[in-house]
């Protein structure tokens, strides 16, 4: 009890309302929010009820997007000043863009199975997020095989540069993909054999709503993770003064 | 002032190798660096040699501080490792005119026939350097080193896998090349006390990432080494 | 600039001289070619490799094979330089980086296309398809060069890492994958003569990844290499 006591003394009183608190909030009340949009919006004339899977697929796409973007800001960065700060951010970017383009490959998957029976469809949006989902895997590996903290932000960034630029040209290639039956087409028209996704202002509104909220679950994570990053240098950095004060 | 190394850290991620450490070289000095495994002689000698970058602190070679160097300041090294960094499937001449090439060295078919000369190879030129013994790829590591005229060397335990008598050749001739005409600046690392002392002016010991004790040679005798060294690494390494 | 050029060519021709001695590489990477043509041969069922329908996968197979074998050169022409620690003399030498870079990509490049030239109509043999096709040698030559541009920089990450030679492909192939879709598929369309406009958007699609990687692992080695 008496050891509790102390280490509740040293403890930094809680900061009140931080950034990374609203967000939180937000965030937690956001999502029953869409989810409840999400039940009360429309059916989708052709894909019935499995089209509502759609309202957080195309989001986790997004952001996993701009995750790996800020994968290469941060590699950019660091190639620039090398300082371990931009390796935070690479990391951050890496791990929250591998969290989201899975989701979005698994609701791509889920909603392909239950709008034309198949898991797979090599729809060019499906096939580049799984493309670049592997790319950054391998990022990941990359990274697990050296020990050296600035060979591993160093390589890390040469990798993020590289991956990044792939991207595009992933997406180009894909053209040249055995086709599928069904690519998602994300228009107002209808076009013979492509299924296509009429969106009414409702359903707008829905996506809208679904959007802030995975915006708000990555915006929460990023920053968490950024945060943890940089408590862990912290926790190093102490942990080595304290290791050269017994010396 | 020749190299200068100035509050030099290198952390290996939390594992700090060098912690604050300082250096100065003027031209002509021979110095040998001594101490144990892991005090960091390896490392400061890679960041000399532009191999590594240092976490903080900073490096002259020749007054232009590295940072700002472009990679032509390379020109002004000659370092020689116990990798020989030698091609094993080609010869001695192939293996000097392609570093002859890298490190621009005007007259460069003269001056490798020269260089052979020197380090006493000139029989086995022609032979793949996978045939040499390890004393003779070390002489031909030395012949690289100062194809194109360096006024520094940097030696990382040159003798090592040597036996006695060719760490002995080895020790000879770097010091004769080490003068040579022009007074080179080198800094040196070995394990062999008496023959580190033997060979130079100064003698640097490292322990626990920093300079621990720096001597004259003439102040100590060969005697007095062993003791003062490890008296020097033990007070140094407990820091 | 010259004096660049003569590096590159410098580091260019002691990779040739060295890899001419011992044919080391080059043969490891035809046996290994091969070896992969057999084992598709026997392993696909024959209803595949029916003269119909061969023309559909062959192609495909054809850039497998090129692709195992080019990741094995790779690796081996770092492997040499990471033993000897002549890697790291390179490096000390008054070079630029990127000239560095060129010169291995070069001679990794020469190695690999001259695997695919011998190993082209061996194959074409074995699966009784026509590879014979003067079309043939752009896409190739194209989709090799993509190869050797992002393989010689990652061998050279790759090898530093405790996974070493094993780690290359992993890194190599996920990104290899757009070049190889285009040439697999023009491939396909030279082989079965279709008209050469179908081929071109694959040529210039690849010329733009060539461009690309490049100029940016020229820009990237430095930071790939140093410590």
């Amino acid at each position: 009890m008496a050891t509790f006591a102390k280490y509740n003394a040293t403890r930094p009183a809680k900061t009140g309302l931080g950034f990374s608190t609203i967000i939180m909030w937000s965030l937690l009340v956001s999502w029953p929010v869409s989810l409840l949009f999400v039940l009360l919006a429309g059916d989708d004339a052709i894909l019935k009820y499995s089209q509502r899977i759609f309202y957080y697929h195309l989001p986790s796409n997004i952001v996993c997007f701009i995750a790996f973007f800020i994968y290469f800001v941060g590699a950019i960065g660091y190639w620039r000043t090398r300082k371990r700060s931009w390796d935070i951010v690479m990391v951050a970017g890496l791990e929250l863009g591998i969290f989201f383009s899975v989701i979005g490959v698994v609701t791509g998957s889920i909603w392909a199975r239950y709008a034309w029976g198949t898991f797979w469809t090599w729809d060019p949006r499906l096939t580049t997020v799984s493309i670049m989902l592997v790319v950054y895997i391998s990022g990941v590996m990359l990274r697990a095989a050296i020990d050296d903290p600035t060979r591993k932000a160093a390589l890390t960034a040469v990798f993020g540069i590289i991956g990044f630029v792939n991207v595009p040209l992933v997406f180009f290639s894909t053209r040249w993909f055995p086709k599928g039956q069904h690519p998602l087409i994300f228009s107002e028209t209808s076009n013979g054999s492509e299924t296509t996704i009429g969106l009414d202002s409702f359903m707008y509104v829905t996506l809208a709503v679904c959007s802030v909220a995975v915006g708000l679950l990555f915006t929460y994570l990023l920053t968490e993770r950024m945060r943890l990053g940089q408590m862990q240098d912290e926790v190093a950095a102490r942990r080595l003064a304290l290791e050269g004060g017994e010396n | 002032m020749m190299v200068r190394a100035h509050k030099l850290v290198k952390s290996f991620g939390n594992r700090p190798v060098l912690r604050g450490l300082d250096l100065e070289l003027r031209q002509g000095d021979f110095v040998t660096l001594l101490g144990p495994n892991g005090a960091g002689k390896t490392t400061l000698l890679r960041i000399l040699a532009t191999l590594a970058r240092p976490t903080s602190g900073t490096v002259e070679l020749a007054g232009i501080p590295l940072n700002e160097a472009k990679s032509s300041i390379r020109g002004l090294l000659g370092v020689i490792s116990h990798q020989t960094f030698l091609y094993e499937d080609l010869n001695a001449y192939e293996n000097l005119r392609f570093y002859g090439k890298l490190y621009e060295v005007p007259n460069l078919t003269a001056r490798v026939e020269e260089v052979l000369n020197k380090v006493g190879l000139e029989q086995r030129a022609i032979d793949r350097v996978r045939t040499y013994s390890r004393g003779m790829q070390q002489r031909l590591s030395i012949a690289r080193a100062i194809l194109h005229n360096p006024p520094i060397l940097l030696l990382d335990e040159p003798d090592t896998g040597l036996d006695r008598q060719a760490a002995d050749m080895l020790g000879g001739l770097i010091r004769e090349l080490a003068i040579d005409g022009q007074s080179r600046t080198v800094l040196m690392t070995t394990h062999n006390l008496e023959r580190g002392l033997a060979m130079s002016d100064r003698i640097l010991i490292l322990a626990g990432g920093r300079l621990a004790a720096e001597r004259s040679s003439k102040s100590l005798a060969p005697e007095q080494l062993q003791d003062f060294y490890y008296d020097t690494v033990s007070l140094g390494g407990a820091r | 600039m010259p004096g660049y050029l003569r590096k590159v060519w410098a580091v260019y021709a002691k990779d040739v001289r060295a890899e001419l001695r011992t044919k080391d590489i080059f043969s490891a990477m035809f046996v290994f070619s091969l070896l992969t043509t057999l084992v598709f041969a026997f392993a696909l069922p024959a209803k595949l490799l029916d003269p119909k329908e061969v023309g559909g996968i062959a192609p495909g197979l054809l850039w497998v094979a090129y692709t195992f074998s080019g990741v094995l050169g790779l690796n081996r022409s770092f492997i040499v330089e990471k033993d000897k620690g002549s890697l790291e003399g390179l490096l000390l030498a008054p070079a630029d980086r990127g000239a560095i870079y060129l010169g291995k990509m070069l001679s990794n490049l020469t190695f690999m296309l001259l695997v695919e030239t011998l190993i082209t109509p061996i194959f074409g043999v074995l699966f009784n398809y026509s590879t014979f096709n003067v079309w043939l040698i752009p896409v190739v030559l194209l989709g090799t060069l993509g190869f050797a541009e992002i393989g010689t920089i990652f061998a050279a990450m790759a090898i530093n890492t405790r996974a070493r030679e094993v780690l290359l492909p992993v890194l190599f192939f996920p990104i290899m994958l757009p070049v190889i879709i285009a040439a697999a598929n023009a491939t396909t369309a030279v082989l079965a003569n279709r008209p050469f406009d179908e081929v071109l958007g694959q040529l210039e699609f690849m010329a733009v990844f060539d461009v690309i990687f490049l100029v940016l692992p020229i820009l990237l080695f430095e930071l790939a290499v140093e410590e």
